[in-house]
């Protein structure tokens, strides 16, 4: 019987009050310790707020005092857990053992035949999926790497239409614009008159290249391009533009769209006309004096001149009117060599005063006629310099004529030359009927007469612009003007000095590239 | 007295050339160099005929044909433009349209022609003696 229980209460050691009341007002459940195992680990069994009885842990044997069904409940939930536990170390292990197994490697699998089938099957699935992951990881890997590229190489080709000067436009086959460079965004804005409408706004008031857009994407014309002439007002300006437009098509061959380019031919248009100017006064200066030509051999032809006196009178004329046709001719033939083709420049070692003292005497006869004196201010200093003997004189033998033709009878006209600092300075200052300011800037350029004084003299406008290439384009050199109306001009080049060794170096020029 | 005739070209030569011819031919021939001074000299010796240039620094020949044209006292002279400028001409038709020009002779042009083109124009009939008739006339 229980009456071996230690009974601590008695002993004074433990302390019956010192339980909480739910436990006081039980009666515990007592077991018989064998005396030789007194000697007790007392454990309270406690739950948060209340403790609900004692263990007493004895070698092998547990007491309990607590309430018999709080015990038994307790005890099987921990029973519970260790068996949980011990079940799950024992899957563990049980699943590591079968997963490390030899016979689960799928190149084992036939051999052994046991996991032929679902395992084996899965796991041929998992790797067969693992494997298309990886290929699909690379293969999105090259796409990434492509896509890469090609973004790289749009930006590029957008950065290059962006350097282009010519507005460049792409559209959709809605004619809705999707793509349009820096140019075209210039554009854009100046004929909206806008700067905060969007582009694609801004394109439907191109209302006049509309037409070629439509015209080439149905291609009516059977042509996949064609191009017109537009003139776009840009601010306050009306400029003209060569629209050129063509299809754009996909790889299944469909329309995907309409690219537009414009280029401005403002200057084509003007040098189209310059030309067609030219032309016609080209034809002009050659007809006047084949008509005085014509006039006079016809009237000495018909005899009608009686006196000798005037009939050698018309004669002289006549080889005049030869004379200036000739020169007419071959000035013509020298600037459009110059202009047009490849000239052979022939530079060589020379002095500027000998080329000076040659186109002196070309225009002596002329200058006598008119009684101007051509005074020689040539420098005493030998002026080494590497000239076109020819280019060279008939640059300065045409600002000599000039200077004749534009001063009147017994006028004066000065030929100069000088060192200064690096370079050999050319002067040829007349005391003539001068030039206004407003045609100074304006001098140089081909065709180019000044109004007020082309009653004085015929000419075609080539003479300063043939000169000013020869000087500029051919012996880096420069060349200015300055002149006072009913006074004088005087014109002054300007060339480096310096032989530069060999006796003739030979220089293909091509004149398109210059000016 | 000789039919009066005006001569007005920038070019002296050409004054020069049919002024000779013209004399010839029995006109008193008075010359002018530019469109200005010819006006003034139409004023002062009224002519039968005005043989003018197109291209003349300042006014050109078919301005002062419309200037002409306009004039009471001159409105129904004949004129003649001579021109060096060929095709380019009738490309600015514009400006010749309505000035009333009794011929357009183009340059390099023959004297001999010109003065069987001004009988024409003047009804008279040539006079054997002269130039004119010498050769048979090409087409003007």
């Amino acid at each position: 019987m229980a009456t071996d229980f230690f009974d601590l209460s008695q002993s004074g050691a433990f302390d019956r009050s010192s339980l909480p009341p739910e436990l006081a007002s039980s009666e515990p459940e007592v077991r018989p310790i064998p005396p030789a195992n007194r000697g007790t680990l007392l454990l309270p069994l406690c739950l948060p707020t209340i403790a609900f009885g004692l263990i007493a842990a004895l070698a092998g044997t547990w007491l309990f005092h607590a309430p018999s069904a709080s015990l038994l409940t307790l005890a099987g939930c921990l029973t519970g857990l260790l068996t949980t536990i011990a079940l799950f170390r024992r899957q563990e292990a049980a699943a590591v053992a079968v997963l490390n197994r030899p016979e689960l490697r799928s190149a084992n699998l036939s051999q052994t035949g046991v996991y032929r089938t679902l395992l084996g099957e899965l796991i041929h699935r998992v790797e067969q999926q693992e494997a298309k992951a990886k290929s699909l990881a690379e293969q999105r890997a090259r796409l990434e790497a492509r896509a890469h590229l090609q973004k790289t190489q749009v930006r590029r080709l957008i950065h290059t239409l962006n350097q282009v000067e010519q507005p460049v436009f792409l559209l959709d086959p809605a004619n809705v614009l999707t793509f349009w460079n820096s140019s075209a965004t210039a554009l854009l804005k100046s004929v909206s008159g806008d700067n905060q409408l969007p582009a694609a706004e801004a394109w439907k008031q191109l209302t006049s290249i509309h037409g070629l857009v439509d015209s080439v994407r149905s291609r009516s014309a059977a042509a996949d391009k064609r191009n017109a002439e537009v003139v776009l007002k840009c601010g306050a300006e009306l400029i003209t533009f060569r629209a050129d437009a063509a299809n754009l098509y996909d790889e299944e061959n469909r329309l995907a769209g309409v690219s537009v380019i414009l280029t401005d031919i403002r200057t084509q248009v003007q040098e189209t006309a310059k030309q067609a100017q030219f032309v016609s006064s080209v034809s002009h200066e050659l007809k006047t004096p084949l008509a005085s030509i014509r006039a006079y051999t016809e009237l000495l032809m018909d005899d009608d001149v009686d006196d000798p006196a005037e009939r050698l009178e018309l004669l002289k004329f006549i080889d005049e009117q030869v004379d200036r046709l000739t020169r007419l001719v071959n000035n013509l033939l020298n600037f459009s060599r110059v202009e047009s083709g490849v000239i052979k420049v022939q530079r060589e070692d020379t002095d500027v005063n000998r080329i000076a003292r040659k186109s002196m005497e070309v225009v002596a006869t002329a200058a006598k006629e008119k009684r101007i004196a051509i005074v020689d201010q040539l420098s005493d200093l030998y002026l080494p310099a590497h000239l076109d003997l020819d280019l060279f004189g008939q640059a300065i033998i045409n600002l000599l004529s000039n200077a004749v033709k534009y001063t009147p009878v017994g006028g004066e006209v000065r030929l100069r030359t000088r060192m200064q600092d690096t370079e050999a300075v050319i002067e040829v200052i007349d005391n003539g009927m001068g030039i206004p300011a407003d045609s100074l800037s304006r001098l140089f350029e081909r065709f180019y007469r000044v109004p007020q004084n082309s009653k004085a003299a015929p000419g075609t406008g080539l003479g300063l612009a043939l000169v000013k290439y020869i000087v500029t384009n051919i012996h880096d050199g420069s060349i200015a003007v300055s002149s006072v109306v009913n006074q004088g001009s005087n014109f002054s080049i300007r060339i480096p000095l310096g032989h530069r060794g060999g006796r003739a170096s030979k220089q293909v020029v091509n004149p398109a590239a210059a000016d | 007295m000789s039919p009066r005739i005006i001569v007005c070209d920038d070019e002296p030569h050409i004054v020069r050339a049919i002024s000779l011819k013209f004399a010839r031919a029995g006109f008193d021939v008075q010359g002018a160099s530019d469109a200005e001074s010819c006006w003034e000299l139409l004023h002062r010796h009224t002519p039968v005929l005005l043989i003018t240039d197109y291209t003349m620094p300042g006014m050109n020949g078919a301005q002062l044909v419309r200037r002409i044209r306009d004039d009471a006292t001159l409105a129904d002279l004949p004129v003649i433009l001579l021109t060096a400028r060929g095709f380019e001409l009738a490309e600015q038709t514009g400006e010749l349209v309505g000035l009333g020009l009794s011929a357009m002779i183009t340059k390099p042009f023959s004297p001999r022609e010109l003065v069987v083109k001004v009988y024409e124009i003047l009804g008279y009939e040539a006079e054997p003696s002269t130039a004119a008739y010498r050769d048979s006339f090409s087409s003007v």
